[in-house]
C-alpha cells in the first residue's frame, strides 16, 4: 500500500515537473526597442524614410566561456564539420527562432501606404542592399537588390493601424542569404530572389560569374550564423510610426536574461562588419 | 379546534429537527490524497486590462493530518493572451504557481466546505508583460500567496471525492498582479 502511494505521488510530481519544463523550452522573449520609427513628421530632414537598428543581447558569459558547454559544442561541430573553428558560427541556426512583430500606426486623417524593409546580419556581416548598386557603363544605376524581407506596399487607414510579422521562416530565410552572399560568394540578387531553405552547404547555390575572388570552401549549413542585428527600414507617404518586437524563441539559453537592459560588462552584442561586395571582374 | 393548527405546528418542529441532526458521514479515505482540477484564471485590476482570462489546470497533492486539517502543495499553471499594445499582438503567456498551503474543512454527510491559503512562488513564462511594467527586465520568478475555498462532494467509493473550488492569488513583485481562478476538481484519497 505504502509502495504504491509513493508510486503514485512521485508519478504526479515527476509528471507535473515534465509538464513544466517542456512548457519553459519554448518560451519566447520579446526584444522591443524604446522607441518606434517615425516618419512624415514634417520637419526638414524627414524625407519619409527612417531606420532603426536593433542587436540581440546574449549573455556573455554562457556564448563565450572557453570551458562553458557552448564553446564545447561549437568546437566539436567544427571537428565534426572538419572546418576551422573560426567558420563556426556563435550563434547557429538551430540554436533561435526568430521573428519579427510590427504595428503601423497611421497618425494622419487620410488613408496613406507604407513599406518594411528588413535588413540586417550575422556575426560577421550585415547586409545593406545599398552597398550592391551599381553603376553601368553609362553612368546610370542598376537596380538595387531587394531587401532580405519585406517591400510589401501596405495599406494604413487613416488614424489606423495595421499588424503583421515577419515569420521565423522568413528570418531563418533571411540568415541563410546573408551567408550566402558573404561567405558563399552568391549574388545578393540570387540570393535574396530564392528560397534556400532545403540547402546543405553555400556550394549548393553557384556564386556570383563576376565575383573575382570566388570561396573555395563550402560552409555547412549546421555552421551558418543566424541573424543577431536587424535593420528595419521604413517608408510612408504619411505621418506614421512603425513600433516593432524581435520575438525570440532561445532553444539554447543564449540570450542575456535582461535583455536590452543588461549590464554592458554582461552583454555580448556583435559588431558585424558591413558588407561590401567585391568589385566585378572586368569582362 | 386550537389544538389542531398547535400539534401540526409541533410536529413540523420535529421533522425539522430530524432533518437538521448531523447525517452519519459518508465512509470516506483519510490520509495521503491527490487531487487534479480544471478551469479558468483571469487577472485582476490593476492589471487586468494586460491578460485575458485563460484555461487552467492545478494539481495538489497532501496529506490530511486530522479530518478537518491537511497540508500539501498545490501547483497551478493557466495560459493568458497578452493584451498589451501591439507589438506583439495575440501572443499568449504562462502563469505557473506552487505553494505550500494547509486546507481547513468540515462535512456534513456526503457534503464538506473547505477553506485553504498558502505561499509559494510564481513563475511567467515571457517577458511580454514587461512592455507594461507588470515585470522588470530579467525578472520571471516571484512570491506568490493564495487564499480560498471550495466545496466538495464525496463519492460513494470512499477513495473519490468530486468539488468545485476558487482561489484568490497575489504576485507582489509582479506590480501586484493578482487574480482569481475557479475550478472543478476530482480528488483521489489513498
Amino acid at each position: 500500500m505504502r509502495r504504491s502511494i509513493v508510486h503514485h505521488l512521485s508519478t504526479a510530481l515527476v509528471v507535473t515537473a515534465a509538464a513544466g519544463a517542456v512548457a519553459c523550452t519554448e518560451d519566447p522573449q520579446y526584444v522591443q526597442p524604446a522607441q518606434g520609427i517615425e516618419v512624415g513628421t514634417g520637419a526638414m530632414d524627414d524625407d519619409g524614410t527612417g531606420t532603426a537598428t536593433v542587436s540581440l543581447p546574449f549573455d556573455l558569459e554562457t556564448l563565450m566561456d572557453p570551458e562553458g558547454d557552448v564553446e564545447r559544442e561549437r568546437l566539436e561541430l567544427a571537428t565534426a564539420l572538419m572546418l576551422d573553428p573560426a567558420e563556426v558560427s556563435y550563434v547557429r541556426l538551430d540554436h533561435l527562432s526568430i521573428s519579427v512583430e510590427w504595428t503601423i500606426k497611421n497618425l494622419a486623417d487620410e488613408p496613406g501606404s507604407a513599406r518594411i524593409h528588413l535588413n540586417g546580419g550575422n556575426e560577421r556581416f550585415f547586409y545593406n542592399p545599398i552597398n550592391f548598386i551599381v553603376v553601368d557603363d553609362n553612368g546610370e544605376e542598376e537596380a538595387r537588390p531587394p531587401p532580405l524581407a519585406g517591400d510589401i506596399p501596405l495599406d494604413v487607414p487613416a488614424l489606423g493601424t495595421l499588424s503583421g510579422v515577419f515569420r521565423e521562416d522568413q528570418v531563418r530565410e533571411a540568415a541563410i542569404d546573408v551567408e550566402l552572399m558573404t561567405r558563399g560568394g552568391v549574388s545578393a540578387f540570387a540570393a535574396v530572389l530564392s528560397i534556400h531553405e532545403d540547402i546543405t552547404t553555400t556550394a549548393d547555390v553557384p556564386p556570383d560569374p563576376n565575383n573575382p575572388t570566388p570561396p573555395t570552401l563550402a560552409i555547412p549549413i549546421e555552421a551558418f550564423g543566424h541573424m543577431v542585428r536587424f535593420d528595419l527600414t521604413f517608408e510612408a507617404d504619411r505621418h506614421m510610426v512603425l513600433e516593432y518586437a524581435v520575438r525570440v524563441r532561445d532553444h539554447r539559453g543564449l540570450l542575456h536574461d535582461e535583455l536590452l537592459a543588461a549590464p554592458a560588462e554582461e552583454a555580448m552584442i556583435f559588431m558585424p562588419a558591413e558588407f561590401v561586395p567585391p568589385m566585378p571582374a572586368a569582362p | 379546534m386550537t389544538k389542531g393548527p398547535a400539534r401540526a405546528a409541533a410536529l413540523s418542529l420535529i421533522v425539522l429537527a430530524a432533518a437538521s441532526a448531523p447525517a452519519a458521514a459518508r465512509p470516506a479515505s483519510q490520509g495521503f490524497f491527490t487531487e487534479a482540477g480544471v478551469g479558468a484564471t483571469g487577472v485582476l485590476p490593476p492589471s487586468q486590462d494586460h491578460a485575458a482570462p485563460g484555461p487552467a489546470m492545478s494539481l495538489r497533492i497532501g496529506y490530511d493530518l486530522f479530518r478537518w486539517l491537511s497540508v500539501g502543495v498545490h501547483a497551478s499553471t493557466s495560459s493568458h493572451e497578452a493584451t498589451v499594445p501591439a507589438p506583439p499582438e495575440g501572443e499568449w503567456f504562462q502563469l505557473y504557481r506552487a505553494h505550500a498551503d494547509g486546507r481547513l474543512g468540515a462535512r456534513w454527510g456526503s457534503v464538506g466546505l473547505f477553506v485553504e491559503g498558502g505561499a509559494g512562488v510564481a513563475y511567467i513564462s515571457s517577458n511580454v508583460l514587461g512592455k507594461v511594467m507588470v515585470t522588470d527586465p530579467g525578472e520571471d520568478l516571484a512570491l506568490a500567496f493564495q487564499a480560498g475555498g471550495g466545496l466538495e462532494y464525496q463519492l460513494l467509493n470512499r477513495h473519490y471525492a468530486v468539488g468545485v473550488a476558487g482561489d484568490w492569488f497575489l504576485i507582489p513583485q509582479f506590480a501586484a498582479l493578482g487574480g482569481v481562478e475557479a475550478r472543478v476538481f476530482l480528488r483521489y484519497t489513498y
